[in-house]
């Protein structure tokens, strides 16, 4: 089921509608956002994801990090590797 | 015996009785008249430094359309455009567009007041406006539409407030409630003293002079004439105003902070657009933040002081867009330019590092993204614009209906919320503070994307490009140095052909 979300990427000008399916980790739909801005910014390897402001593990997929339609997702440059114990299930 | 000026003038300019067999409430209904309904002794004194007669008005306007004529045929409308920058080209195409439209909005405005305002020399000054208005309506009309012949882009300066592009929707979300559906006090709150005192100073007098060193002399004499009409009619707003903020200063203050940051946001992006980039850099005195502070913050401080209004409560974050807003909306209009009817352009190494002089608290953020735009269009080539445009669907704004622009590329102050009849997003924090101020009055508006998901509008962007949006492949927009340099490319080889004595 496609699920539209408000993304928004660090370092770039605008909100844009991702339109994410249910099934997709989060990777996935990190992807499409940086497609999204990507005549605007290139993409950058180390980032987080947040669900409005909530920080997200990007291996979940949409469902299972509760992301629902019209929500914010943002990426955040990251500057160090995440630990487990460091992002909300 | 002919009557002198004197002798007849005040009673006729201002002129009202009382009524002995209707109440003054049932003659001018609260939902027409407008809030705080007060009786009629509240605004006994009210009075505006024009008093103009209908005589002398007709006089001077007729004597100011012939100066707009002689200007235009001395010049030579299309002929005096065709050696002008592409980028004042599209600053005009923009401007043409947004204005007369929404100036006949206001003829509305003004006559709802005409019929409506509770005393009568306002009532009067409000029909000159009604008129002002047609006057305003009807200039940029005839202007642009000689220049239909050169670029058919000028077509939707009539076009765009009937159309569902994006920015007409916006437009008219802002000109239905401003103009067209707001009460008399409103109006002359909303209007005439934020709207026209406040900011269109920042048109009549700063893009004005750019419009003359631009070499563009129609649009410089068309402007400084509708300067004059303005300022009549705008002092209609300040005399209201000091009604309302005796008997309701709540509502004075809400009105203020309500209409001054719409205002804010369409400036920003039809002046803001075209005096920091549109306009060529030899042209430009200062940039649109330095107008801004010349035109908007001394001067209506000033008038909010005189009142005693504050300042709107979401001030700090007012003055921190001044350094970003326009930057950002500019730079996703460029790359979603097909979207709209005017060209944009990409600001040169020159005009970047004027533009890090004049915005040294922001510029740094955008500089990458306008390189990695240039390094884009090195990689495609000149003839390829989809290399440097986007094809994902925009997020707007619930309530300006303007793309999510808002705080900072660091971070992005859009807020979604939850309401009972679903989610909104919003730019920012004042437009989200707008919105719940008066639910009723907006929640059934559907943003372009809300239109998306609901199908009745197309998500593949060609397909809501031509089909919804109303635009076609030669009026859309596009880089204006790459179109120019296309066409110079294409006239050369036309030439070439012919030299060979190819078909």
């Amino acid at each position: 089921m496609m699920v539209p979300v408000y993304g928004f990427l660090q370092g770039d000008v605008m909100g844009v509608v991702v339109l994410a399916q249910d099934h997709e980790t989060l990777t996935e739909v990190a992807a499409k956002l940086f497609q999204a801005a990507s005549m605007r910014v290139a993409p950058y390897a180390n980032y987080e994801m947040r669900l409005n402001g909530r920080p997200l593990q990007i291996e979940m997929t949409v469902t299972e990090a509760g992301i629902l339609p019209l929500d914010r997702l943002d990426i955040v440059r990251s500057t160090r590797r995440k630990r487990d114990s460091e992002v909300m299930q | 015996m002919t009557l002198s000026r004197e002798d007849w003038f005040e009673l006729a300019r201002d002129l009202d009785w009382e009524f002995s067999y209707v109440s003054d409430d049932r003659v001018f209904p609260p939902t027409l008249s407008g809030q705080p309904w007060l009786p009629r002794e509240a605004w006994e004194k009210w009075d505006e430094p024009y008093h103009t007669t209908f005589s002398e008005y007709a006089s001077t306007q007729h004597k100011k359309e012939e100066s707009v004529v002689a200007a235009c045929e001395a010049i030579g409308g299309i002929e005096q455009l065709k050696g002008i920058d592409p980028g004042w080209i599209s600053g005009l195409k923009l401007h043409s567009a947004s204005l007369p439209l929404a100036e006949f909005a206001a003829v509305i405005g003004n006559l709802r007041a005409a019929r409506f305002a509770r005393v009568s020399a306002w009532r009067n000054a409000a029909l000159l406006g009604a008129l002002d208005e047609l006057r305003h309506t009807q200039i940029p009309l005839r202007l642009m539409h000689d220049l239909i012949k050169l670029d058919p882009g000028f077509d939707w300066t009539h076009k765009l407030m009937h159309s569902n592009n994006w920015v007409g929707i916006a437009g008219r979300h802002l000109s239905d409630e401003l103009l067209l559906m707001s009460d008399p006090i409103e109006f002359a709150v909303a209007t005439h003293f934020v709207f026209e005192t406040g900011f269109t100073n920042l048109q009549f007098v700063g893009l004005s002079a750019l419009a003359k060193r631009a070499g563009d002399t129609v649009f410089e004499k068309m402007v400084q004439s509708i300067q004059t009409d303005e300022a009549r009619h705008s002092q209609i707003g300040l005399p209201v105003m000091e009604v309302v903020m005796k008997h309701d200063p709540a509502y004075a203050q809400y009105l203020v902070d309500k209409w001054f940051w719409r205002s804010w946001l369409f400036f920003s992006i039809v002046t803001g657009f075209t005096m920091d980039y549109l306009t060529p850099l030899q042209s430009r005195t200062a940039c649109f933040k330095e107008f801004v502070e010349e035109w908007i913050l001394e001067q209506f401080q000033r008038s909010l002081d005189e009142v005693g209004l504050k300042r709107p409560w979401y001030w700090h974050t007012f003055l921190s867009s001044l350094d970003h807003y326009h930057h950002m909306t500019y730079l996703a209009a460029y790359t979603h330019r097909a979207t709209v009817w005017f060209d944009l352009v990409v600001p040169g190494k020159e005009e970047r590092s004027w533009l890090a002089k004049k915005y040294p608290i922001s510029w740094p953020t955008f500089e990458p993204m306008w390189e990695h735009i240039e390094q884009r269009w090195k990689a495609a080539g000149p003839h390829l614009e989809w290399g440097t445009h986007g094809l994902t669907p925009i997020g707007f704004c619930s309530l300006c209906q303007l793309v999510l622009c808002g705080g900072t590329c660091e971070h992005n102050s859009a807020v979604v919320k939850t309401y009972a009849d679903g989610r909104r997003v919003f730019c920012s924090e004042p437009c989200a503070w707008i919105y719940e101020q008066e639910q009723d009055r907006y929640a059934a508006h559907e943003d372009v994307v809300k239109r998306i998901l609901a199908g009745k509008a197309p998500a593949n962007l060609m397909e809501l490009v031509r089909g919804y949006f109303g635009l076609t492949k030669n009026v859309w927009g596009q880089d204006a140095h790459q179109r120019q340099r296309r066409t110079e490319l294409g006239a050369d080889k036309l030439r070439a052909n012919k030299l060979r004595g190819a078909p």
